[in-house]
């Protein structure tokens, strides 16, 4: 009698074993792809790098409250007090693997399961469904990858009881780039042209990606992160790629550069791939974008938290000369650029009217909505400005306040079509085929001054609010003229988009470039003043020194974090 | 019919004792002495005489036939032949062989706590309590320290039903059920016993290993019908807070801030200053000069769109003075107010007996819209049948309770507002709405005044029917079958009212009920037959029995958005006109077990004890599902042995040894099972301190998604692993070995307690972190880690003699505990402090690593001559170098013990008590040695802008190039100790604290009165009368209890209550 009593019947689950039709197996695959909006605002910012890509380099502050705020983001923005045991660190890495761990879930379940079967009931076949899931093995191998350099790579077919027994150095730095390119060769094989749901990835998406993955792997580091060598066969095959791409016309750049930041032209015509988010459907708070939660400004209608705050550097770089081409290598002396005062001052390039909230000009493309001081929280330590591409006015039917903080359900693009064409012009100047780079790039600069962009950012009576004058590059001079200009350009096209601190490691120019932004910037705030870059360390975060000694010391500590 | 007389003196001193009480057994005959001892009475032969005096220990004799003078002497002193229920039985106190503390259930009668362990802290040796004056709260209790990295609580039986207190919900999670032991009326207690060793707790094997707390409530009184009445009144009120700056000390502190770290003041936000640079003073921290603030210019508006002026401005509606701007404390306290009212009824006869009681309780707290009410009825009664071999009974008590509590809403609680709401925020505008903080330079903390007025409807209430019924029958002589089956119910009701607001940049724009109801219901069923017999001087004591125990745990909640007006009355969940969502669920557990104990005895010298018990729990698996707990005692009591029989010094000598395993099967009812869930979305996101979990990867992450990008609408969801199954899950264990001595002295008017333990708990129940690779479903029970305890514990306690009028007594405890975590799997150190070349093992589980400090860079050369230290500079803290590599980092912590371990090296209580004639006087205070803690520092001493919150008046003493003394480093915006240090961060937590003092008067039994009242006793009773601590820095408030005083905020005080009462009996 006893055992009978004693018996326990779990209520509200259910087991593995329940899991294996071919519904329960799609359902398991909406899971996977579910994790990508489960990022969050205090530590997994996965959906939305910025505190890993923004306020690591020269285009942002942390912000917040002080800088015991999120203290974690304050050590990683200084580097000098970057720490293994870095906890937000650890959390992002422990989130991405919750990511993987679905995938490779599903990739088991899809392949235990009658193929014929499968595609008669789901009407997709088995190929396919396994590209979906190696796509998003493959982009979460990537934010790893570029965040930790040595990841941990675990597939579908390692038992869960194994996992514990791979190290982090099976793979070397560019064979670990080779398994990451493969899980988006896949797709470019077995991905369809097109997806009934936006949210699942293309062929192009899969081409794009695999791009992207090669514009990493192409500048070769060696053990202490410093490039040595490049690629020309890789940066070639993502010339190929891309050039694929653009036969297809999937992708364009949108008319009005505004329309990449805001809800309403969500998943248009330049988004190659995006995070989905929604609101008002059946949970509590939305599905909204969570990663950019803290990063709101305190202006009316908006509340916490005033987090990833632009740089004085930032706004300086907006500058123009009087053929609208920016300054180089000394925008950072003279005026700098606080105000709407100072954007009529001089000349100006406009994407810092979508980028920066100035005082005096209008926040977010309403001329009524005018920045003033009191949208940032602490000025004393971070100054007034704000970042605005994440945001959307509290108008937005994407807007959700909960309290003090928001989510925005817009779609969080990963992959933008500018982006991709900057790649490309990349490619072909680190080729040196640099008269095919001009038109590129200044294909990005024209739309960036279209009559569609400008008019957004027009104040209440009508008038510009600054001084904008973009031109065009005449032509491109040497290589290494043409390489300041793309990255110059770049930055300015993607401040704000949580790509700065990595595109400054891949080209291997970080201590350079943000020890000489160190020195000037002290000078401006104060957080600064102990801030410095080591070479050799702080290209790569630790691997989380949890990590290390659950693994009892199986994983290797990147280098000087020992 | 014969006449009796004789008189009744103290045994030690030969005093007569005056009022002293002599009764007829079984009767409501009888007498008490007058003012020289003697009494007259007349008796039948071979009637029982039942002698009592207040403090003196009863005795009971037989009236020999024809007898006419009968004289007698009371000894004072700890009654040695006290019965202590000491689970499944009875037994004399004086026969115990393990760790068992009684509570003097007089010593606290008079407190004004619902909850009667809230008022056992410091009384006993070895038990320590969480004290809060939060209306309702309940108390975690810890019975010998921390044990185990598991669940601390004790096990609870109360009339032999075993409650939960803390019960584990799907994931787990321990959480309190129904506050604790807030539903049990004090006054319907009678006794109080903690089981503290393992050999002790034993007997209740699978769950005991935390320790176990009897409690049994009144029976009824033997003789006639009794009414007695208890009333109490008690006014409360916080008696200490923090010091905080006021409006002018902030603006200093915030000037003084920046312009250490050598930025413009007038960029903080708030305030604009006049200052400047005297390098005549010296070079400063920037080597610029030294600052020199002028004047503070406050400004007219905070927010003038939303009428938003600086509190205390001069053109406020308001008034008040701008330097000092809102005081929050003031803000957010009330006096308290607490009535208690109780009544009883008890009665008993040849066939049985009845005791009836009712309780009202009602308690306003010190803290705006704090409450908390109680209402009992409590029936205790029993039959008996068949020339009294049969006794039926039953205890039964139902309880309403409902509790208005603080609402931890954005920004905390109420009581954490004046450290996080600036004082220069008004309470309202000036057009009269409640304030919001406005923007730059003010943390996003809301105005605890609109919080707690916004949150005014919501409550908690439940309904708990508690009790048991039993039979007892005399099978043969000596041998009993027991029967028992007892219930706990509990029906919690809450209601969570989420109101429209917009103040300053906080806002929600969609009202919101939520309702949630959750069922607890535990069944126990146990049988024992019990013998008894000697053999000559051998005495026999056999018991066995089984128990069968049921937990069930149901909830079910809805929320509705949406409501057209927002009054109490309006928001009901068919009125709302919006989205709705439910939740839901149930779990359960079942515990099966067989046990004995065997006791014996030899001449009251020799004593030996065996217990055995075979538990069984639905919570593990096959393999695993049943585990034994043996257990076995020695005694000898050296006072009865020949050579120390007629001893004068020593009246009472005993020592013991007793070695014993219980267990603990604190984890999931569903641990060994791998397990999916459909979990659609969590409930809360955003904050992640709401439930949510940002913070690991959890079993609450969403497996809903708009794959389709339709933006809105129900999404398709999946499953996510939630568990890794461990089919060989098993208890956890201690092993503890413990050797005891009592002893009296000088005819027990000394007395006292020895205990000495060394407790092994092994194969302790945790959920280690996974490998971050391996994802979902890492969550996985383990048995692993062992923590081992020693301590010891010593109880003292004098009577004196007493002398006509006057008696004296003085009690005093101390006890000390060391837990050292001798083993933990690698997945769980980093779940403590450490580096990479230390961890946790061989410390104790709460001790503190850090890195050590030197004093404060006085000047740019002692920076340079320093070892390279991220963010040195004059003013700042000087870390040590302890690896001597000239870089301070992560590898310069180290474990200290010798600087604390957050444990107290000796924790004590004293307790004095004067009679003198009808009036009595008794006080209590309790301490601790040898202790350290880590206040919030940052707040209270260092950062200056700090989120835009408020902070402490130390900022105003930190080190500047003018008070180059200060032990507090030069505040600042930017730079903060380089990381937590054993000297800076780590406080004296030393500390002694007045608890409680009553004065009582009693009605002289000669009185007038008398022919009304057969007793009457007014008092007068003052708690938490003040306290000493020895240390600087913030948190002085030792009387809140020893784990929360390493917080700062969101602490309800333990006030200063003063009650007036009175005891009556009819």
């Amino acid at each position: 009698c006893s055992e009978e009593f004693l018996e326990f019947t779990p209520t509200g689950v259910v087991s593995s074993g329940d899991l294996e039709t071919p519904a329960a197996v799609e359902a398991m695959v909406v899971a996977a792809y579910a994790s990508l909006g489960n990022d969050g605002l205090l530590a997994h910012q996965y959906g939305d790098l910025w505190a890993w890509g923004t306020t690591r380099s020269d285009d942002g502050y942390k912000g917040g409250g002080g800088i015991g705020d999120q203290f974690p983001t304050h050590q990683t923005e200084v580097f000098t007090l970057n720490d293994p045991n870095n906890f937000n660190a650890n959390l992002n890495w422990r989130w991405i693997y919750a990511g993987i761990s679905r995938v490779n879930d599903a990739m088991r379940r899809i392949k235990a399961i009658d193929p014929a079967a499968y595609q008669a009931e789901v009407g997709v076949s088995v190929d396919q469904r396994l590209a979906e899931m190696r796509f998003l093995r493959g982009h979460y191998q990537f934010i790893l990858k570029i965040l930790h350099k040595y990841p941990v790579f675990v597939d579908e077919n390692v038992p869960k009881e194994e996992i514990i027994n791979i190290s982090n150095r099976v793979l070397s730095d560019q064979e670990g780039w080779a398994y990451i390119a493969d899980e988006f060769r896949a797709g470019v094989t077995s991905l369809p042209d097109v997806q009934a749901d936006e949210g699942r990835p293309t062929k192009n998406a899969a081409r794009a990606y695999l791009a992207k993955v090669l514009m990493y792997k192409a500048y070769i580091q060696d053990d202490n992160h410093q490039v040595i060598s490049i690629n020309a066969a890789e940066l070639q095959e993502a010339v190929d790629l891309i050039t694929t791409i653009e036969g297809t016309n999937e992708y364009a750049l949108h008319d009005d550069y505004a329309k990449n930041f805001l809800w309403e032209f969500e998943s248009g015509i330049e988004s190659v791939w995006a995070v989905m988010r929604s609101i008002n459907d059946g949970s509590n708070q939305g599905r909204g974008n969570f990663s950019t939660g803290l990063t709101s400004s305190l202006g009316p209608g908006y509340g916490c938290c005033s987090f990833n705050q632009p740089s004085q550097n930032l706004a300086n770089a907006y500058k123009t000369d009087e053929n609208g081409l920016p300054l180089h290598g000394d925008f950072n002396a003279g005026l700098q650029i606080q105000s709407i005062e100072d954007t009529r001052a001089t000349n100006m390039d406009p994407r810092i009217a979508h980028t920066i909230g100035l005082i005096g000009m209008p926040f977010k493309y309403d001329p009524n909505r005018i920045y003033d001081e009191s949208y940032s929280r602490v000025p004393g330590v971070y100054g007034f400005k704000m970042g605005m591409k994440d945001q959307e006015l509290p108008s937005s039917p994407a807007f959700r306040q909960y309290e003090a903080f928001f989510s925005i359900a817009r779609n969080t693009d990963q992959i933008r079509w500018a982006e991709v064409l900057l790649w490309k012009a990349e490619a072909l100047i680190e080729l040196n085929r640099i008269g095919e780079a001009l038109p590129i790039i200044n294909q990005i600069r024209r739309r960036a001054i279209s009559n569609a962009s400008l008019s957004r950012i027009m104040d209440a009576g009508g008038n510009p609010t600054g001084n904008w004058n973009v031109g065009e590059y005449t032509d491109l001079g040497s290589q290494d003229n043409a390489r300041q200009i793309l990255r110059m350009e770049r930055r300015l096209e993607l401040a704000f988009e949580s790509k700065r601190f990595f595109d400054l490691v891949r080209w291997g120019i970080a201590e350079e470039t943000l020890n000489q932004y160190f020195n000037e910037e002290r000078s401006r705030v104060a957080h600064l003043t102990d801030a410095l870059f080591t070479a050799g360390r702080d290209e790569y975060l630790a691997i989380p020194q949890q990590q290390i000694t659950i693994s009892q010391g199986l994983y290797v500590q990147n280098p000087g974090y020992n | 019919q014969q006449n009796l007389s004789g008189t009744i003196t103290d045994a030690e001193s030969g005093d007569p004792l005056i009022g002293a009480s002599i009764m007829l057994e079984g009767t409501t005959t009888g007498t008490v002495t007058d003012f020289e001892g003697k009494y007259m009475l007349s008796v039948t032969p071979d009637a029982t005489l039942v002698v009592s005096y207040t403090g003196y220990t009863t005795q009971r004799i037989k009236v020999e036939a024809g007898q006419s003078v009968l004289n007698l002497s009371l000894s004072s002193g700890v009654n040695f032949d006290e019965i202590v229920v000491t689970g499944y039985a009875t037994e004399r106190k004086k026969d115990l062989l393990g760790a068992v503390a009684v509570i003097n259930m007089e010593e606290i009668q008079d407190v004004a706590n619902p909850n009667v362990l809230q008022s056992i802290q410091g009384r006993t040796a070895g038990v320590n309590v969480d004290l809060s004056g939060d209306p309702g709260q309940g108390a975690r209790v810890q019975v010998r320290g921390t044990s185990t990295l598991n669940n601390n609580n004790p096990l609870y039986i109360v009339d032999g039903v075993p409650i939960e207190p803390f019960n584990t919900d799907a994931l787990g999670t321990g959480y309190a059920q129904n506050w604790g032991l807030s539903w049990l009326n004090p006054n319907d207690i009678e006794s109080v016993q903690v089981l503290k060793d393992a050999a002790s707790a034993s007997i209740y094997g699978s769950r005991a290993s935390n320790g176990v707390i009897i409690i049994t409530t009144r029976r009824p009184n033997s003789g006639k019908g009794k009414i007695s009445l208890n009333v109490r009144s008690s006014v409360e009120s916080w008696n200490r807070f923090d010091q905080l700056t006021n409006n002018e000390e902030r603006a200093r502190v915030e000037w003084q801030g920046a312009v250490n770290d050598g930025s413009d003041p007038n960029a903080t936000g708030v305030y604009t200053y006049e200052w400047r640079l005297d390098p005549s003073l010296g070079p400063g921290i920037q080597g610029t000069g030294v600052p020199v603030l002028e004047r503070i210019i406050y400004p007219e508006w905070l927010d003038e769109a939303d009428q938003l002026r600086p509190s205390g401005h001069p053109n406020s509606v308001y008034g008040g003075r701008i330097e000092e701007g809102t005081n929050y404390w003031d803000e957010i306290s009330q006096t308290g107010l607490v009535q208690n009212y109780d009544i009883s009824f008890t009665e008993s006869g040849e066939r049985g007996g009845v005791m009836f009681s009712a309780n009202y309780f009602n308690q306003k707290g010190v803290v705006i819209e704090t409450a908390y009410e109680r209402i009992g009825l409590r029936l205790n009664s029993y039959h008996k049948f068949f020339n009294d071999r049969i006794t039926i009974g039953e205890n039964l008590a139902v309880v309403r309770g409902d509790r208005q509590l603080l609402d931890s809403g954005f920004g905390g609680t109420a009581e954490a507002a004046p450290y996080r709401y600036k004082t220069i925020l008004p309470v309202r505008t000036e057009d009269g709405r409640f304030s919001g903080p406005p923007g730059g330079g003010f943390s996003d903390r809301d105005n605890p005044i609109a919080l707690a007025f916004d949150n005014r409807d919501d409550n908690v209430d439940n309904i708990k029917i508690f009790g048991n019924v039993y039979a007892n029958v005399d099978l043969l002589p000596g041998l009993t079958f027991s029967t028992n089956l007892g219930v706990d119910y509990d029906n919690i009701n809450s209601r969570d009212i989420f109101r429209t607001y917009s103040r300053g940049f906080l806002a929600n724009n969609i009202a919101e009920l939520t309702l949630t109801q959750s069922q607890f219901a535990s069944i126990v069923f146990n049988n024992t037959l019990a013998y008894k017999f000697d053999v000559g001087k051998n005495n026999f004591n056999i018991l066995v029995g089984t128990e069968a125990i049921e937990n069930t745990q149901r909830f079910s909640s809805a929320t509705a958005r949406e409501f057209a007006l927002e009054t109490n009355e309006y928001f009901q969940l068919g009125a709302a006109s919006g989205e709705r969502s439910n939740n839901g669920g149930e779990t359960g557990f079942s515990l099966f077990s067989y046990f004995g104990k065997v006791g014996y005895s030899f001449d009251d010298r020799y004593l030996a004890s065996f217990t055995l018990r075979r538990d069984g729990s639905s919570r593990f698996g096959a393999n695993n599902r049943f585990a034994v707990f043996p257990a076995a005692s020695l005694g000898w009591r050296i006072s009865q042995e020949p050579f120390l029989v007629n001893n004068n010094l020593i009246s009472d000598l005993k020592v013991r040894v007793a070695y014993g395993q219980t267990g603990n099967q604190f984890t999931a009812n569903d641990a060994t099972l791998a397990l999916y869930r459909a979990v659609y979305a969590p409930q809360n996101v955003v904050l992640p301190w709401g439930g949510g979990c940002a913070e690991t990867v959890c079993n609450d992450a969403a497996t809903a998604y708009d794959i389709g990008n339709n933006d809105s609408g129900i999404l398709p969801s999946g499953f996510l692993a939630i568990q890794t199954a461990n089919p060989d899950l098993k208890w956890e264990t201690s092993t503890e070995l413990n050797f005891g001595m009592d002893f009296g002295l000088k005819n027990d008017a000394i007395t006292g307690t020895f205990e000495v333990f060394n407790k092994m708990t092994e194969d302790i129940l945790i959920i280690p972190t996974a490998i971050g690779a391996f994802g979902d479903g890492a969550r996985r029970f383990v048995n692993a880690a062992d923590v081992k305890t020693t301590g010891w514990e010593l109880t003292l306690q004098y009577n004196s003699l007493v002398k006509k009028n006057f008696g004296f007594s003085v009690g005093a405890n101390f006890g000390s505990y060391r837990a050292i975590i001798t083993d933990l799997p690698e997945d769980l150190w980093t779940s403590y402090p450490g580096n990479q070349e230390q961890n946790i093992i061989g410390q104790a589980p709460n001790a503190f690593f850090g890195y050590r400090t030197d004093g404060i860079f006085q000047n740019a050369e002692e920076v340079a001559a320093h070892a390279s230290q991220t963010g040195a500079r004059v003013g700042a803290l000087r870390f040590v170098d302890l690896n001597g590599d000239n870089v301070i980092d992560a590898l310069d912590q180290e474990y200290d013990d010798s600087r604390g371990n957050g444990v107290a090296d000796v924790q004590f209580g004293v307790n004095v008590r004067l009679d003198y004639k009808n009036f009595d006087l008794t006080v209590f205070g309790w301490g601790a040695l040898g202790r350290t803690v880590a206040p919030d520092v940052f707040r209270m001493e260092l950062g200056s802008l700090n989120n835009g919150e408020n902070g402490g008046v130390a900022q105003l003493g930190a080190w500047s190039p003018t008070n180059t003394d200060s032990y507090i480093p030069a505040i600042s915006n930017s730079n903060q100790p380089f990381g937590f240090s054993l000297d800076y961060n780590l406080r004296n937590g030393n500390f002694f604290a007045f608890r409680q003092a009553t004065i009582g008067y009693t009605l002289p039994a000669v009185s007038g009165l008398r022919n009304v009242f057969s007793n009457l006793r007014i008092y007068l009773s003052a708690e938490n009368l003040g306290w000493i601590v020895d240390r600087n820095g913030p948190n002085q408030f030792p009387h809140v209890g020893w784990r929360v005083e390493n917080n700062v905020g969101g602490l309800y005080p333990k006030p200063l209550r003063i009650s007036l009462g009175f005891n009556a009996g009819f």
